[in-house]
């Protein structure tokens, strides 16, 4: 048997190893219980392990908003506590068809509500590169499962950013698909016109991968469509591609300085493999992106949540009749960040409010998402910083809802726009890993897959964290 | 009829309508739509609301409500949205209903009612489509005194189709209301769309009330009654509340917009009110459907399948019968049946008598009636005995069935053997005898059933008839 190295093996390489017959998919299984059962008590990446001792194929962990028949699937809160599903999210249903073996369910903030992890009901996710700071969030779990060697890579869900963000903080590749690529069949919605299901992986090429598995339209999700045929990326240069740097996004204010310098770099870098490089603007979408996002995802998200009633599933409170059964039961329930949203997106869709806010904010959205079909005129990809700072302190901006919401400043625009976007390492902060991202036109993944690998290539960033390198 | 002077008050009517689709499965799962199934037997995680399920709408409910919008003369919307609307109640299990709201499929059409006094157009403001609600069942917690109760939820019912019909406040009386029901329910029935069995629970109907001084078109404070589960319940109930009405501002007071919710099982007790509270349903567009652009194809074809409809069709035939005979043959599906027997040779009043009483008391689907022989048993009912007549009735709608056998029983007509047992009925009936002389000739009737029961249903009912009201009179003399 060869050794496995969960920590490098990618996925490529596991399913060369178990077509090879150097190891079998028990002993693959095995390696990566070993690693949750060693470093998971420090990092808590997983709400639930699986125990599949004779599985075959390559494991994978699913972010816990994801619906998997017969395992928990909680989305971080209590008000699901011991909800088990009866059928498969699709993408779910289409990993096992592809093969795939369920590890388990990765932590999330409630219902993928928040940018660090520590939203969720069930305690904090810890960045494997320091775990006295956030992994990111919301998909901090599967982020912090695939860089600490706990999963080769995983399933995300991305609203506004939680893919990207996590995948940034902790130094992986994070794909958020064109809106529309991946069935939301059973995944626990949160803002229906925003969720997306995409892959965290180790690197570009795993994750176009795991892209191919999931994507494609799903008869049970109206808002699918059929994609093109994924490529997976071979290209080590950049030669006839046009990367714009849009100003908003790089110069935002609370950019910090090491995490400019390391976009700045590649950017350079990127121009040197042959990319034609230069400057474009998206006014709107940053100055207004945010503002939007924030009435748009809570005002859905109020709708949404509003099922958990306590009559069918999860958890129950007693009351003396059906109205306080429901609000003993969601009081006792949801978290604050769900109750904080609920609040202002039911304000949102409030008779009398409608068209100022939420009406309003939908054709902002549709200003941005045409300033960025105007950018992708001229340009095949858009860098910037993914996070404007590194991994931050547990702790530090529980307080302040409104610095945590900042945090997806430079994700959400392209979101609110319903185009792709992909996060891969550039390099390291104050010894913390540094998110590039990389948007592109609606349907451009394999156009962001090409970029990125290259890229990846020429950075050589070593995907360990430090405190585990041998 | 409202009991206070013409031209002095109008009242102002107007329905919403919501009619079950009889689709194979719901409207955005694919769960069978059936009714009396076990209760939690046809659900699955999208019309139990479990998390991530999302709904794909039903195709042919689609189809459906454009067909009943053509019949109503709607336009068919070239988009239509499906809204979410928002509310806490445990038969509601996504607490919102996924219903249209300002893009709905079907708008400004009509329906035409022919009444005895000439056709009254009722404006159709919209058509649409939703989902329905689950059924909750209230029972009582066994071994509790203090009358608590527990609600069970059947989810059978939940996400099924319904179209919602609602009408301009066009109506200004119960009967035209109550014809207006009956004429739609006869369409969506027509149309294949809805068995619209009001016991059943689908079609439903909720009804606003409201009156103003005759010859104003202010649009007073509503009421709104709810529950009633047959027409003339309903247009009892209007004709109440336009009283009720017209009393409060009579006697100089103000009508509250509140709703008035009927007892279903006790016609005569008085409605439960409660105060309408100000809902506030949030409606947006659901972003987990996709706006629906019915291709124009479709709706020329949909618009092709509808043949006469029911209104037309009873104007057609008040021009030979008379404008009762129409509707009640229309209205109670009977007047196909009606053209293909007279076609056959039966007399069109005959046939319309025979279909409209006797026929419709043997329960037999007139689809399965072979028109020429039932034409032979109209033709030949007053020879008939009675008996033998209703016996043929109750047998037409079999297969192969003949009227010969029947026909071949001849009515006793002869005095010879009717006097004997007239006499005998007169004698043992002498007050009665005395009292028709008298002047009282609705007992008439009594004695000839009473011959017609001595015979055993043979007798000719005409020749009892004449014989009967000859000896009367003979003996008085």
């Amino acid at each position: 048997m060869t050794a496995v190295d969960t920590f490098t093996l990618t996925a490529e390489e596991a399913k060369r190893l178990l077509e090879a017959g150097e190891v079998s998919g028990a002993e693959l299984y095995q390696a990566y219980l070993a690693a949750i059962g060693e470093r998971d008590p420090e990092l808590h990446a997983y709400l639930h392990v699986c125990d599949s001792p004779a599985a075959e194929g390559i494991p994978i962990a699913i972010k816990d908003v994801i619906s998997t028949k017969g395992v928990p699937t909680t989305a971080g809160s209590k008000i699901l506590e011991h909800y088990v599903p009866v059928f498969d999210a699709t993408v779910t249903a289409r990993c096992k068809a592809h093969g795939l073996v369920l590890l388990g369910k990765t932590n999330t903030d409630e219902f993928a509500m928040g940018s660090s992890t520590e939203n969720s009901a069930y305690g904090p996710t810890h960045n494997p590169w320091d775990p006295t700071r956030v992994p990111g969030g919301s998909g901090g779990g599967s982020a912090a499962a695939v860089t600490a060697g706990l999963a080769p890579w995983a399933l995300g869900s991305d609203t506004g950013g939680s893919i990207k963000q996590p995948s940034a903080l902790c130094g992986n590749v994070g794909l958020r698909p064109t809106y529309g690529t991946v069935s939301r069949y059973g995944v626990v919605a949160f803002a229906s016109s925003l969720d997306q299901v995409g892959p965290v992986a180790k690197n570009v090429r795993d994750c176009a991968l795991l892209y191919s598995v999931i994507a494609g339209r799903d008869d049970n999700d109206l808002t699918t469509v059929e994609v093109p045929e994924v490529e997976l990326p071979t290209a080590q240069d950049l030669a006839g591609v046009r990367v714009g740097v849009p100003r908003e996004l790089n110069d935002a204010e609370g950019i910090e300085p090491g995490v400019r310098d390391a976009v700045q770099r590649a950017i350079r870098l990127a121009e040197s493999l042959g990319a034609e490089v230069d400057e474009c603007s998206l006014p709107r979408s940053v100055e207004y992106g945010l503002a939007c996002y924030y009435l748009i995802a809570p005002a859905e998200a109020s709708s949404n949540l509003a099922r958990y009633d306590g009559v069918r599933y999860g958890l129950r409170e007693q009351g003396a009749d059906f109205r306080a059964m429901v609000m003993k039961t969601r009081d006792a329930g949801l978290g604050d960040e769900p109750k904080r949203r609920i609040m202002l997106g039911t304000y949102a869709l409030s008779s009398g409010y409608y068209d100022a806010y939420y009406g309003t904010a939908q054709k902002v959205r549709t200003v941005i998402k045409r300033e960025h079909d105007a950018a992708f005129e001229r340009f095949d990809v858009l860098l910037s910083p993914t996070s404007p700072t590194v991994a931050f302190p547990l702790g530090a901006k529980v307080g302040d809802p409104l610095a945590m919401y900042l945090n997806d400043l430079l994700t959400i625009p392209s979101c609110m726009a319903g185009l792709p976007g992909l996060n891969i390492p550039c390099g390291l902060s104050e010894g913390l890993p540094v998110g590039l991202q990389l948007v592109g036109a609606q349907f451009s993944e394999n156009t962001l897959f090409r970029v990125g690998h290259a890229l990846e290539g020429a950075l050589g960033f070593d995907a360990v964290p430090t405190r585990f390198r041998r | 009829m409202t009991g206070v002077g013409p031209g002095t008050w109008e009242p102002v009517i107007g329905l919403e309508i919501h009619v079950q689709l009889k689709t194979e499965t719901k409207m955005f799962c694919r769960c069978r739509n059936h009714y009396g199934s076990p209760p939690n037997t046809n659900v699955c995680p999208v019309c139990l609301a479990f998390p991530g399920a999302l709904p794909v709408p039903n195709r042919r409910a689609i189809e459906e409500t454009i067909k009943l919008g053509h019949a109503l003369g709607c336009t068919i919307a070239e988009r239509a949205v499906f809204h979410r609307k928002s509310y806490f109640y445990p038969d509601l299990p996504k607490a919102y209903q996924i219903s249209q709201y300002d893009e709905p499929l079907c708008a400004g059409g009509s329906l035409t009612v022919p009444t005895a006094a000439g056709d009254v157009r009722i404006g159709i403001t919209r058509a649409h489509l939703e989902e329905d609600a689950a059924k909750n069942v209230h029972v009582a917690e066994s071994g509790r005194l203090d009358g608590a109760t527990a609600t069970l939820v059947d989810f059978n019912r939940g996400g099924t189709p319904l179209v919602e019909i609602v009408t301009e406040p066009d109506l200004h009386d119960a009967d035209t209301a109550k014809r207006f029901l009956q004429l739609l329910r006869q369409t969506v029935m027509e149309l294949g769309l809805s068995d619209a069995e009001l016991d059943k629970g689908s079609m439903r109907f909720d009804v606003n009330v409201s009156v103003r001084p005759a010859g104003t078109d202010e649009l007073r404070t509503r009421t709104e009654l709810k529950n009633m589960n047959s027409f003339n319940f309903a247009a009892k109930g209007i004709e109440r509340e336009i009283a009720r009405q017209i009393g409060i501002y009579e006697a100089g007071g103000t009508v509250d917009q509140e709703t008035l919710h009927f007892d279903p099982g006790n016609e005569d007790s008085a409605p439960m009110r409660s105060k309408e509270e100000a809902q506030d349903y949030r409606y947006f567009p659901d972003p987990d459907l996709v706006p629906v652009h019915p291709p124009v194809e479709l709706v020329d074809r949909l618009r092709g399948e509808i043949g006469e409809l029911p209104g037309s069709r009873i104007r057609r035939i008040a021009d030979t019968l008379s404008f009762y005979d129409a509707d009640v043959l229309v209205t109670g599906g009977l007047d196909r049946l009606w053209s293909d027997v007279v076609a056959a040779g039966a007399d069109p009043k005959e046939a319309a008598n025979v279909l409209a009483n006797q026929f419709v008391a043997t329960g037999v689907a007139p689809s399965a009636v072979d028109p020429a022989e039932l034409a032979k048993l109209v033709d030949a009912r007053a020879q008939m005995p009675r008996a033998a007549f209703d016996k043929a009735l109750a047998k037409s709608g079999d297969d192969g069935f003949s009227a010969e056998p029947y026909l071949a029983e001849k009515a006793v007509s002869d005095a010879s053997e009717l006097d004997p047992v007239i006499d005998r009925v007169l004698a043992a009936n002498a007050a009665q005898a005395e009292q028709y002389r008298s002047g009282k000739q609705g007992l008439l009737g009594f004695f000839v059933g009473q011959v017609m029961k001595e015979t055993g249903g043979k007798a000719d009912p005409r020749a009892v008839n004449e014989r009967v009201r000859e000896k009367l009179l003979a003996a008085g003399r």
